[in-house]
């Protein structure tokens, strides 16, 4: 349904009319006035680009880093530097979420509304000698926790390369939305086993402030939802890093309030006197969160695999390669390997062997163009000559 | 139980699937199933120890009688099975101690194929192929002993690996290697005579074998000219004698493999559980502290955490393409080394991020001046970064004239030593046809 060649294109004709795109639309006047537009950025934004304009630059590589290597004070390998610089980090999380977009201010209202709601069970847990509600405030702080990696993923993606991520921090949020689809994958396997230890013991045993505090789990829970309504969907087309955190983030705060909504159900059920509706419910939760979270996590884990791009197919690949070796002054292509550093930025390395004698330098030329146009952004052309 | 063999399953068959070779999915091969399978095994102890923890809450707040007849002996039987795991990952446990948190990833038992120019599949194959058929011999030998737990199994591979690269006995001599580094230089000389071919394999790698005890600074150094002419290289000019200062950074070169640390963190794990289970069951039994299972679950999942977390570091900053750790120092002086070359103008897109514990993968653009030999220049950058243990390195070389023409303008200029490019970005016409 994607024209691989030109994944621009679909924000103003193609895919205008498939749902998935439609939070790209909404999203992208927001975020795209706060991105740095700078051309030394390492992760330039190229998916907002015009790729295919051949007046701009189209084998450009982006300038990225410059590794000025005799540098006075040697950063990287000092310990005291770098641990200001975390400590910077951490203080500057804050001034991120000011300034940030406003998904984030929201990620960050939802996990101080969370923590508020939690505190406020585990007091009232803590005075009435109420354990459910205690035990229950835990388990909402142990999300929030995953939610506030989430955020420092954000915050802290917006740095610059440096000399030891020599490739930026955007990885950080693929790896926060595959740590967060690992954590919901671990809650769909601890509902599944509660589910199998009421069925063994069929203890019917309710609590009814369990069910007011599912109740406002649930409606925080909605609220979150509401605010990440946008990618609210189980398949999404990732353009950006930010996009699988978010949609890690909504689906954990989607995951959390079907977990909600299977206790109430659960509990209401039993009042009517259903046998196993516990049982029932609990696997019920467990499967849906299991089929929610799966693309996602197959998702991240190709990108973190350092798998080849599903954003452009193989065949396009290998059509290109084709056409590389095609070239008269190429005599073989060697070790062509490209993969996703986060969704959206393609990096690749080739390997040509070259005849000798000849000027490698259209050659260069052409595998940039070629690449380039394919969506890859960061192209390593190594020549050889015979 | 079912929870742990689920993770030790997902530790198995990343370290069978990570043999696979590369293919139009996996550009780079299935490595890096290993790292993440020993990523997610560190985020789900760290899940495991959280919810532990807060259970136990629960129950200090609300202690509950619990049976412990058959308790004892259920957690006997685990604390068994569990120690026998243990055993064999003594070796793993050498390591992920030695690492001491700070810089411990890659393997120290890397067998040869590792090493090898992964450029090579057929190569990479028969390499494989060769571990695997020594994983059945150990496996036929070790076989009447343990058959009842996965990590057996595991671990059966694991000692194997290290074994493969010495000899067949797995256990004693992977310890003697060490030793003989350790502690007498003769010894050292010797077993170098012997198993040179060996050397030729690890030499990148070579100071990962242990030097906890290393006090000799020269014979590291030997050590290093040592692998550098089994190379075939002259080591001595290339590296740049090894100040005390490095000294201590050396000592941590220790290579992890993540999988094996996470399968091995977990079985530890284990064993701390049915350790306090069983002291806990005891306590209660005899002094009748009810608290004593929750206090001692607490503190077990505490130090199961503390343990897992540099694991869960390490694999994180290989997953998110950080400079490997292991050879930041090494990387910086071959870079320094690599900017006295003559005709050199500047160097761009510079990365390095190591794919999985072992193999390190470069990337980087140089720009030269239009009068050198562009292939001389090259060469001898390969030459230094395969020195430090970078293997799979591509270069683009780019003359600067044309750097001039197309890709913007690049003004090197030498401010005290240090090289600052200033890049203007032009718009230009492609004049491609593809």
């Amino acid at each position: 349904m994607e024209t691989p060649r030109n994944p621009d294109d679909v924000d103003f004709g193609l895919g205008t009319s498939d749902r998935r795109y439609t939070y790209w639309r909404q999203s992208s006047f927001h975020q795209q006035s706060q991105e740095p537009k700078t051309p030394i950025s390492i992760v330039t934004n190229d998916a907002t680009k015009p790729l295919l304009s051949r007046t701009v630059s189209s084998i450009d590589i982006p300038p990225e880093i410059d590794y000025s290597f005799d540098y006075q004070n040697d950063t990287i390998f000092e310990d005291p530097k770098r641990k200001l610089s975390d400590l910077d980090s951490v203080l500057s999380i804050f001034r991120v979420i000011r300034s940030g977009s406003r998904q984030m201010r929201r990620l960050f209202l939802m996990i101080s509304l969370n923590v508020a709601y939690s505190t406020a069970e585990l007091a009232i847990g803590l005075f009435t000698g109420r354990v459910g509600l205690v035990s229950d405030a835990f388990h909402l702080t142990f999300g929030c926790g995953l939610l506030t990696f989430s955020l420092f993923a954000m915050a802290a993606s917006r740095r610059k390369s440096d000399h030891v991520y020599t490739y930026g921090y955007k990885r950080l949020e693929v790896l926060a939305a595959f740590t967060n689809a690992l954590f919901l994958l671990f809650m769909s396997f601890s509902l599944a086993v509660e589910a199998l230890h009421a069925f063994i013991q069929d203890e019917s045993e309710h609590k009814h402030y369990l069910i007011v505090s599912a109740v406002t789990n649930l409606l925080v829970n909605l609220i979150g939802v509401w605010f990440f309504r946008n990618y609210a969907r189980i398949n999404i087309v990732y353009r950006k890093a930010e996009d699988m955190n978010f949609h890690s983030v909504c689906l954990h705060v989607i995951a959390d309030s079907i977990r909600s909504a299977g206790l109430i159900l659960a509990s209401w059920f039993l009042s009517l006197g259903v046998e196993n509706a516990e049982v029932l419910c609990l696997g019920l939760v467990s499967a849906a969160v299991v089929m929610l979270v799966l693309p996602l996590f197959k998702a991240t884990g190709g990108i973190l695999l350092q798998m080849a791009p599903p954003s452009i197919p193989s065949s396009a690949l290998s059509k290109c390669l084709r056409q590389v070796s095609a070239r008269e002054d190429v005599v073989e292509v060697s070790e062509a390997r490209f993969w996703e550093l986060v969704p959206g930025h393609v990096i690749g390395s080739i390997s040509l062997q070259v005849k000798e004698g000849v000027d490698d330098r259209p050659i260069l030329q052409c595998v940039h163009g070629l690449y380039h146009d394919l969506g890859v952004q960061d192209l390593t052309v190594q020549t050889n000559y015979d | 139980m079912l929870f742990d063999c689920a993770a030790l399953t997902i530790g198995l068959y990343a370290s069978y699937i990570s043999r696979l070779p590369a293919n139009n999915q996996f550009n780079y091969g299935r490595g890096r199933f290993e790292v993440l399978s020993g990523y997610v095994n560190a985020v789900l102890l760290v899940l495991v120890g959280a919810l532990i923890v807060l259970e136990s809450f629960e129950r200090i707040l609300d202690p509950q009688e619990i049976s412990t007849n058959s308790l004892l002996t259920v957690s006997i039987g685990g604390l068994v099975v569990n120690l026998v795991g243990l055993v064999f990952f003594h070796e793993e446990h050498h390591h992920a101690h030695g690492g001491s948190g700070s810089c411990s990833h890659s393997q120290s038992h890397s067998d040869p194929h590792c090493h090898h120019n992964s450029h090579d599949h057929e190569k990479h194959d028969e390499h494989a192929s060769v571990s695997h058929e020594c994983h059945e011999k150990s496996l036929a030998s070790h076989d009447e002993h343990h058959e009842h737990h996965l990590c057996d199994h595991q671990s059966i591979i694991d000692s194997c690996k290290i074994g493969s690269s010495n000899s067949h006995d797995p256990h004693d001599n992977a310890h003697d290697h060490d030793h003989d580094h350790d502690h007498s230089s003769h010894a050292h000389h010797q077993h170098d005579a012997h198993h040179q071919h060996e050397h030729c394999d690890h030499s990148p790698d070579h100071r990962c074998h242990d030097h906890h005890h290393h006090a000799n600074p020269h014979e590291l150094q030997y050590l290093d000219s040592k692998s550098d002419s089994s190379l075939g290289k002259s080591g001595s000019q290339q590296r740049t004698p090894v100040s005390g200062q490095e000294e201590p950074k050396k000592h941590h070169h220790h290579h992890i493999d993540h999988n094996m640390e996470g399968i091995f963190l977990h079985v530890l794990a284990d064993t701390m559980g049915s350790v306090g289970v069983v002291l806990s069951t005891l306590l209660i039994k005899y002094k009748g502290w009810l608290v004593a299972d929750p206090a001692c679950s607490i503190f077990i999942s505490v130090l199961i955490v503390s343990s897992v977390i540099p694991l869960l570091r390490n694999s994180a900053e290989i997953l998110l393409q950080r400079i490997p750790r292991a050879h930041e120092q090494d990387l910086k002086e071959a870079i320094n080394d690599t900017m006295k070359i003559k005709g050199l103008r500047g160097i761009q897109n510079l990365h390095f991020w190591s794919f999985t514990n072992t193999d390190i993968v470069g990337t980087l653009h140089l720009h030269v001046s239009d009068k050198i030999d562009t292939a001389s220049v090259k060469a001898q950058v390969l030459n230094t970064f395969q020195d430090v243990g970078i293997k799979d390195l591509t270069v683009q070389v780019a003359v600067h004239e044309f750097q001039m023409r197309s890709f913007g303008q690049f003004m090197p200029c030498r401010q005290q030593d240090s090289l600052v490019f200033i890049a203007f970005k032009t718009s230009m016409s492609s004049n491609c046809e593809g």
